[in-house]
């Protein structure tokens, strides 16, 4: 593994926002602009009668980690769905560095097309991994790349062994999922997410479906990522601990709500509602 | 014996007969299998209704009539082609195969888990590429075992192409009883051509199940564990 150091050396964390030309009328380009990474207006969800989220309003900065926590059902991985437009709002707007990702500029749905745009600035790694397990470590890390950025063969192997050495599994590079460990797998995963130097990250659970010992490996990686680079982090998690290290700012979900958000020291050693102290002792105390 | 010994060169192209419309059925069933049953699947209603109305309406009829309705029926209607009795077969048999089939690709592209296409569109996969590169590939596991099954039925269903005059090995070997007389000996060879056959099908797909994508990967993967295992067992009983 990698230690935190590593991350900004060689640089392939850096968002391709940090990197972008300037617009041909020498104006920065809209996530240059853009005073927020995402922002959730009034958004609701329901799946039926059931309503996982009500009149959402959360604002993320460019490059800040934030990360939500509250009871199993509180709608916290909904709201990464919604960001990566794997679910469409019930109610309500969110935008991506200013732009829409549920409307047009007509205020008709957006197209496919706009969505891909998009979703292509966001990265996802989610709870149960999602490796392709038909396809090799090398062929999970390049499959993106080479199709969706038409990059070279090479050159998107290039990448790929790159972001092996980073996450600490450079000699895996043609097993197969099946072959790997549930951390070494989460860790693949979170290489195939920023392959494609993603500008915002989203984090879904990604330590709940391993041990402690391998979750363990998992949240070094994150925790080098969050310290040395500028991405936009909206993490999930049931870790307290690296909630506490890795967050700008925690938010506190329950029943669809936001019931408190502030710094880690706030939400930890201070929380203002009761429902957060209550959860906090049935996380910690567990 | 003499059915055999006088007229096995006919019997020969009855069956080259069979065993080609037989190849040309399973493929065409499979191809119109695959896009019947990710239409099922679409996004777009009239599309899943369409697919749906089309598997109905060819599922619902016997295959013979069909066939019949094909070849005798078909031409009669202004501006629709007079197919061969051959061509009329492998149409109707092809499309008759597809419709079954599109089920078993229907449930196959279902088993696939959700958080794979999840993980595509993360990827910003368009839908096509998601279909095509991760989830068929994964679906055909499911897939094949299934449809050879159906394939070893459609090689049976050939048989009713020589009641329009396709000269596949029963239209022949009834010939060749006529002739000869000799029902039983002709009927048993018959029998044994389609075991074979059926039996060589069923090799082919367990073939053809051994190179899929996934069960390659799962393959190459228990191989891996077993070899690590044998190979902590040798370093234990050297401790």
């Amino acid at each position: 593994m990698l230690s935190a150091v590593e991350f900004s050396r060689s640089g392939p964390f850096v968002p391709a926002a940090a990197a972008a030309p300037m617009e041909a009328d020498g104006s920065a380009n809209r996530s240059q602009q853009a005073m927020w990474s995402i922002e959730f207006e009034k958004v609701s969800k329901s799946f039926g009668a059931h309503r996982v989220l009500v009149d959402l309003d959360l604002h993320v900065r460019p490059g800040e980690k934030v990360t939500l926590i509250g009871p199993s059902g509180s709608g916290k991985t909904t709201v990464l769905r919604l960001a990566m437009t794997l679910e469409k709002p019930t109610g309500g707007d969110i935008r991506v560095f200013g732009e829409s990702i549920v409307f047009d500029a007509a205020g008709k749905p957006i197209s496919g097309s706009q969505e891909a745009r998009i979703r292509r600035r966001c990265g996802m790694v989610f709870q149960q991994f999602n490796l392709f397990p038909h396809l090799t470590v090398l062929q999970n890390l390049i499959l993106a790349p080479t199709t969706v950025l038409r990059q070279s063969r090479e050159q998107a192997e290039k990448s790929a062994f790159e972001y092996l050495r980073i996450v600490g599994l450079e000699n895996k590079v043609h097993a197969y999922p099946a072959q790997l460990s549930g951390g070494q797998q989460q860790r693949i995963a979170i290489a195939r997410a920023l392959i494609l130097r993603p500008e915002i990250l989203l984090l879904d659970e990604i330590t709940s479906a391993l041990d402690p010992e391998l979750a363990g490996e998992v949240l070094d990686v994150v925790r080098g990522l969050a310290q040395e680079s500028k991405v936009t982090l909206l993490i999930v998690t049931h870790e307290m601990r690296f909630a506490r290290d890795v967050s700008d700012r925690i938010v506190v979900f329950d029943a669809g709500r936001i019931i408190e958000q502030g710094s880690p020291e706030k939400i930890f050693t201070n929380p203002e509602s009761e429902r957060t102290r209550a959860f906090l002792r049935s996380i910690l105390n567990h | 014996m003499k059915a055999i010994l006088e007229y096995w060169l006919v019997l020969a192209q009855g069956l080259w007969v069979t065993i080609w419309t037989s190849v040309c059925i399973i493929v065409g069933a499979a191809l119109s299998a695959v896009v019947l049953g990710a239409l099922r699947l679409s996004d777009t209603p009239a599309l899943r209704v369409a697919s749906m109305l089309v598997i109905e309406a060819i599922r619902a009829p016997s295959a013979l009539i069909l066939l019949f309705w094909v070849f005798y029926a078909l031409p009669l209607l202004p501006g629709m082609p007079r197919l061969s009795p051959l061509a009329a077969a492998i149409l109707v048999l092809a499309l008759d195969g597809g419709v079954y089939g599109a089920e078993i690709v229907r449930a196959g592209i279902e088993a696939v888990h959700r958080g794979q296409t999840d993980a595509c569109r993360a990827l910003g996969l368009s839908k096509l590429q998601s279909f095509t590169k991760i989830v068929l590939p994964q679906a055909l596991s499911q897939i094949v075992p299934a449809f050879g099954s159906l394939a070893r039925s459609m090689i049976k269903w050939t048989a009713i192409a020589s009641f329009i005059g396709v000269h596949d090995v029963l239209y022949v070997a009834n010939f060749v009883r006529g002739q000869t007389y000799e029902t039983v000996t002709v009927f048993c060879l018959l029998a044994a051509f389609y075991w074979i056959l059926n039996v060589l099908c069923g090799f082919a797909f367990r073939a053809l199940e051994q190179v899929l994508p996934l069960n390659r990967a799962l393959r190459v993967a228990r191989v891996s564990v077993r070899v690590a295992s044998k190979a902590d067992a040798s370093v234990g009983a050297a401790g």
